[in-house]
């Protein structure tokens, strides 16, 4: 194969169009996977931002540059370029990062930036990260490229792996990927080392036995240790709480998760409203990710652009807390800590150093004084950042999700009446369930068409989505719920409160929340769970402090609109903000409790809000109708799996010994001649493994006679033997009594192993005997 | 030197699983494992490939014994050294060989060892009976991570003939007279014609019967057998061995073109020879292993002594610097071969 794609390119010498010779030979073929590996994850980067055009014809170029100069520019001059271009494309990034930004960057600073990528920091964080793709991706592939079509194979390999070490590195490449990227780096490698006359027929299948060691280990360690690969067989759901409101800068959405009642921190507050903790701008179709580094706080920050009412808050840490829970807009921060307090790019402000359990943090927040008339008149001028940042929607996201939502919008006339239909929408036809499984897809679009029920993040998730689609700029909101009134303005907080949020943004007023979760189904998923801890004794020290306090029956629903006016009348902004979110909206918007209640009723037949399943231990029903079939990351597992296996029995002669066991263990019958003949094979296979193998000038009788074989049955084998092999006809009655006594002879050698094979035999003759 | 070693690639593949199980420990795993441990497979997978090497045996396809500046190419296959058959692991390696001095030094060839024969270069380049062997294998796994080395037996040797003059007619003529019976040679006395054989003298060539036939026939005389030979004796001081040889070797030789014998005793032994292929082959191997001493015979016809001066030949009372017996140029290899039409004058 090999020397015939050498031989095409040899004759194609003198043409321009022809390949340089490199590219014709086998470990080209390694370093496309490799190349490949890394194309994907980058590929799926630019998708997310909408550049995935724009990147396909860079790489293109790239390709087609690399073959043009490979046989014209010497590998100096190549590098030379390479750098050249990656420095100029790292400028031409630099530059197109928004102004304010830019100023921040020194030297030192974008050196500093760089190596925190290597942290685990996705790239997917950078503010302008279509650019930094366009600017860097197609550098690599052409150096690759250009490498190996000098020949240089395993330099070659080093350019891929060395990038998709990067994106490993920031932690966008996943398991999947790097294990592609590793398995074209390692194909380029050994295909080059056996480039001499028989090395790839000589040594194929030890390479293949390695190659499916490589990549069926990583993926098993990782399924079971790590949970990676294969979810559907991983341990224990993660907690809501870890899954909601992590720390980290992006937010995976997850599968099945469980509910934690351990107390989080304490709210003195005037009002009841969700505590947020953080936004997220960008999101990824299987997640979403915060763009951008927040600054230190240093004081204060503006108020929303509308009318605000300040609202302070004490905030009481019952564990490490890592994080200010606050009601949105946060503006200023005092207590321990708050010197260092970080102010994000979202506008949520939170510590660097965590706050101990214990001490309490003042925080005060200007909460927008707003109503649905204000609302409905704040038009659609958003500033050009805003619109920009978040209105993004991965190119990939079906067009069906917009379609939906252009019926689901059809009567709303402004992005506020747009924003309270799918609202209301979303928590009609989708049930509330924390058991659900992760699908493989685009987390809205498979919210939205495949799933029949799923928590707070995918119902948020697929709000954002939603408006997106219809150039409603809006984000992702996480954080807390109220949690539960312990005294008069006093809120406790468990993990099991985490929640994440819808936040659609307005011009002239700012960020206002809207949460299409239902609101009644996860309260009662929450309270049983609290329930179970109680009933079941689990010492949560928190837990007995509270119980008598807990009475879920009386909570009012959650608040959606944390700053939503009345709704009957502007005039009605006077009141006190906190009346007005404990009362929550009245009329069309008050809607949450009740009417999603009735809601679910009537959408999904008996399944009432209570009967949702609702305990995350409960297995079977996940939702989404996908159950009893394998997902494709367990089918590919087990495909790698069976690939693998066959490559290592091959590659280290375990298939040619289970197939000799086979035949020593089981013989059908063909004739008496050959019955004898195979059946003394079988007897003098045996005592070669015990003895030694017969000499090629030996006869059969002075073999058994040398190693001691004197056995009376072997001696009647013998007999036999030579007769049919010397002597007259063999008759079949002779031949059943050779193969019967070898059958016995190589039983007793093997008592255990072999009596299933000879069962197998047995059946096999019997059916023979009958169908024949 | 340690029997296993990594390579640069192997040194790179640790140090990557190094970092990586580094940053994962630091900064999180992320996909790291899907680097470290498919690493650690490879290592452990190379170290396995090579524990379970026998180490092969050579058989060489040796080439002919050459005159100093020959080049041949020498073949190499390897077998497994209890069956003899190919070995039942094939591995792909670096092989080298081991050459004594007077051999140039072979070039490391890459080959899978128990399936392909391999050839290589060597040039003769000092006269001697250097050895060829034992072969140095470096043998690596399918990725080129580790190396492990192991040497391959037995070393051969080959014989490397002293190079050549032309030597002068004049010079030619005066030894035959000295030899008592340079006058005439007897070579009316026909015997028969044969196919030309390695070392016969061109001037026995019968170019009237090589013309009707594909191949070169030479005339063979009867007497020639019974001719008494020219003597020739040699001795050289330290270092002048080499000189003693050359010098001999294109005296006799030439004499031997010419069809006369010679007999030629050295310090390490003594030959007489006719004109024949088999004559020549007994006369360069002595020369091959020629050492300094004193000549064994002063009397010959011809005694050539070398020193750090010089190499002079004393032909009776006569004595003579090489330089002036020989017919210029340098020495060369090509007529030393016994297999070789004589570049040099043949008349």
């Amino acid at each position: 194969m090999t020397r015939v794609l050498g031989r095409l390119g040899g004759s194609g010498t003198g043409r321009i169009a022809a390949l340089p010779p490199g590219l014709l030979r086998a470990p080209t073929a390694g370093v496309a996977v490799a190349v490949a590996a890394y194309l994907g994850v980058l590929f799926g980067v630019a998708d997310v931002v909408g550049s995935a055009g724009a990147l396909a014809a860079a790489v293109g170029l790239a390709v087609l540059a690399a073959t043009a100069s490979a046989r014209l520019v010497s590998p100096r001059t190549a590098v030379l370029a390479a750098v050249a271009l990656l420095a100029a494309g790292l400028l031409g990034y630099y530059l197109s990062v928004p102004p304010d930004v830019r100023e921040v960057f020194t030297p030192t600073n974008v050196v500093v930036d760089a190596l925190r990528l290597l942290t685990g920091i996705s790239v997917l964080r950078l503010v302008r990260v279509d650019a930094w793709v366009l600017a860097t991706t197609p550098i690599p592939t052409f150096l690759a490229w250009y490498l190996a079509g000098r020949g240089r194979h395993v330099q070659a390999a080093l350019v891929a792996g060395g990038t998709l070490g990067f994106l490993v590195l920031t932690g966008d490449a996943g398991v999947g990927a790097t294990l592609l990227g590793v398995l074209g780096v390692t194909l380029a490698v050994g295909l080059s080392t056996l480039s001499v006359p028989s090395g790839i027929r000589t040594q194929w299948d030890t390479f293949a036995a390695l190659l499916a060691v490589m990549v069926v280990l990583p993926a098993t360690i990782s399924a079971f240790a790590f949970g990676g690969v294969v979810p559907t067989s991983a341990g224990s759901a993660p907690g809501l709480e870890s899954s909601v409101t992590g720390t980290s800068e992006s937010l995976d959405v997850v599968g099945r998760v469980g509910l934690s009642p351990a107390p989080r921190f304490r709210v003195e507050s005037p009002v009841k409203a969700n505590w947020q903790v953080a936004s997220y701008d960008r999101y990824t179709g299987s997640g979403w990710v915060r763009t951008g580094e927040p600054d230190l706080l240093g004081g204060s920050v503006d108020a929303p652009p509308g009318e605000t009412t300040t609202v302070r808050q004490n905030v009481t840490a019952l564990s490490r807390l890592e994080l200010y829970p606050t009601v949105w807009k946060p503006v200023s921060v005092a207590g321990p800590t708050a010197e260092t307090a970080e102010l994000a790019d979202g506008g949520t402000i939170n510590p660097r150093v965590p706050i101990n359990t214990g001490e309490t943090v003042r925080i005060e927040s200007a909460v927008l004084r707003t109503s649905p008339a204000r609302l409905r008149a704040a038009g659609t001028d958003y500033p050009d950042a805003i619109r920009e940042r978040y209105t993004q929607l991965p190119e990939s996201t079906p067009d069906r999700v917009a379609n939906l939502t252009r019926r689901v919008t059809a009567d709303a006339g402004t992005p506020y009446d747009a924003a309270v239909a799918i609202e209301r929408y979303l928590p009609r036809v989708k049930n509330y369930s924390l058991s659900v499984s992760r699908p493989d897809g685009d987390i809205a679009d498979s919210f939205l068409f495949e799933m029949r029920a799923g928590y707070c993040t995918y119902f948020a998730t697929a709000m954002v989505a939603m408006l997106r689609s219809q150039g409603v700029p809006a984000r992702l909101a996480t954080g807390y719920t109220a949690g539960t009134e312990v005294s008069d303005g006093e809120w406790l907080v468990r993990a099991q409160d985490a929640h994440a949020w819808v936040q659609v943004y307005f011009p002239g007023q700012g960020w206002v929340n809207f949460d299409p979760t239902p609101a009644a189904a996860r309260e009662t998923a929450r309270d049983r769970r609290l329930q179970a801890a109680e009933e079941s004794g689990a010492g949560v020290a928190g837990v007995a402090v509270v119980t008598e306090v807990v009475t879920p029956g009386e909570d009012t629903p959650t608040p959606t609109r944390t700053a939503a006016g009345n709704g009957s009348s502007d005039e009605d902004l006077s009141a006190e903000v906190a009346r007005v979110i404990e009362q929550g909206i009245p009329g069309e918007s008050q809607s949450s409790g009740d009417a999603t209640g009735t809601v679910i009723n009537t959408a999904s037949g008996a399944t009432t809000p209570t009967e949702t399943p609702i305990d995350p231990a409960a297995e079977g029903d996940d939702g989404d109708g996908s159950g009893p079939l394998p997902d494709r990351r367990t089918t590919g597992y087990a495909v790698l799996l069976l690939i693998g296996g066959a490559a290592v029995a091959h590659g280290t002669g375990a298939t040619r010994r289970a197939s000799r066991t086979v035949w020593l263990h089981v013989q059908l019958r063909e004739g008496p001649a050959r019955d004898v003949e195979r059946a003394f094979g079988r007897l003098q296979a045996l005592l070669a493994g015990r003895y030694r193998e017969r000499r090629p000038r030996e006869t059969p009788r002075a073999y058994l006679a040398a190693v001691g074989a004197d056995d009376a049955r072997m001696a009647r084998v013998l007999e036999i033997y030579e007769r049919s092999r010397y002597g007259d006809e063999t008759t079949r009655e002779e031949a059943d009594e050779a193969v019967r006594a070898v059958d016995g002879i190589v039983a007793d050698a093997t008592p255990i192993l072999g009596r299933p094979l000879r069962r197998i035999a047995g059946v096999a003759r019997w059916v023979r005997s009958h169908v024949g | 030197m340690r029997e296993y070693t990594l390579t640069n690639r192997g040194r790179a593949v640790v140090a990557i699983c190094g970092a990586a199980a580094l940053m994962a420990w630091l900064f999180g795993a992320r996909a790291l494992g899907a680097v470290v441990l498919p690493g650690i497979v490879a290592l452990a997978g190379a170290a396995l490939q090579l524990r379970r090497i026998d180490p092969p045996e050579i058989r060489r396809d040796l080439p002919p014994d050459d005159a100093v500046g020959a080049t041949h190419e020498v073949g190499l296959r390897f077998v497994d050294p209890a069956t003899g058959a190919s070995p039942a692991s094939p591995f792909v390696a670096d092989v080298v060989e081991a050459t004594g001095s007077g051999l140039s030094d072979p070039p490391t060839v890459r080959v899978v060892v128990g399936e392909a024969t391999t050839t290589y270069p060597v040039s003769y380049e000092r006269r001697g009976s250097p050895t060829v062997g034992p072969a140095r294998i470096r043998a690596t796994d399918v990725l080129g991570l580790l190396v492990r080395r192991m040497e391959a037996g037995p070393a051969d040797r080959v014989l490397v003939y002293p190079g050549r003059h032309p030597i002068a007619a004049r010079f030619r003529r005066r030894l035959y007279r000295e030899g008592g019976l340079g006058t005439s040679r007897q070579r009316d006395e026909f015997d028969r014609l044969r196919e030309y054989d390695r070392g016969d003298p061109l001037r026995d060539v019968s170019w009237s019967a090589t013309a009707k036939r594909d191949e070169l026939i030479v005339t063979e005389f009867a007497a020639e057998a019974e001719r008494a030979p020219v003597s020739i004796a040699g001795g050289a001081e330290d270092g002048g061995a080499d000189d003693l040889a050359t010098a001999t070797a294109s005296v006799a030789l030439a004499l031997l073109d010419d069809g006369v014998p010679v007999s030629v005793d050295l310090p390490n032994g003594s030959v007489e020879v006719g004109p024949t292929p088999e004559g020549r082959r007994r006369l360069l191997e002595l020369l091959a292993l020629a050492t300094g001493g004193e000549p064994p015979e002063t009397d010959a016809d011809a005694v050539i002594e070398a020193d750090l001066d010089g190499t002079r030949v004393r032909v009776g009372d006569a004595e003579l610097s090489f330089e002036e017996v020989r017919m210029g140029g340098e020495a060369t290899g090509e007529p030393g071969g016994v297999g070789r039409i004589p570049a040099g004058e043949t008349a």
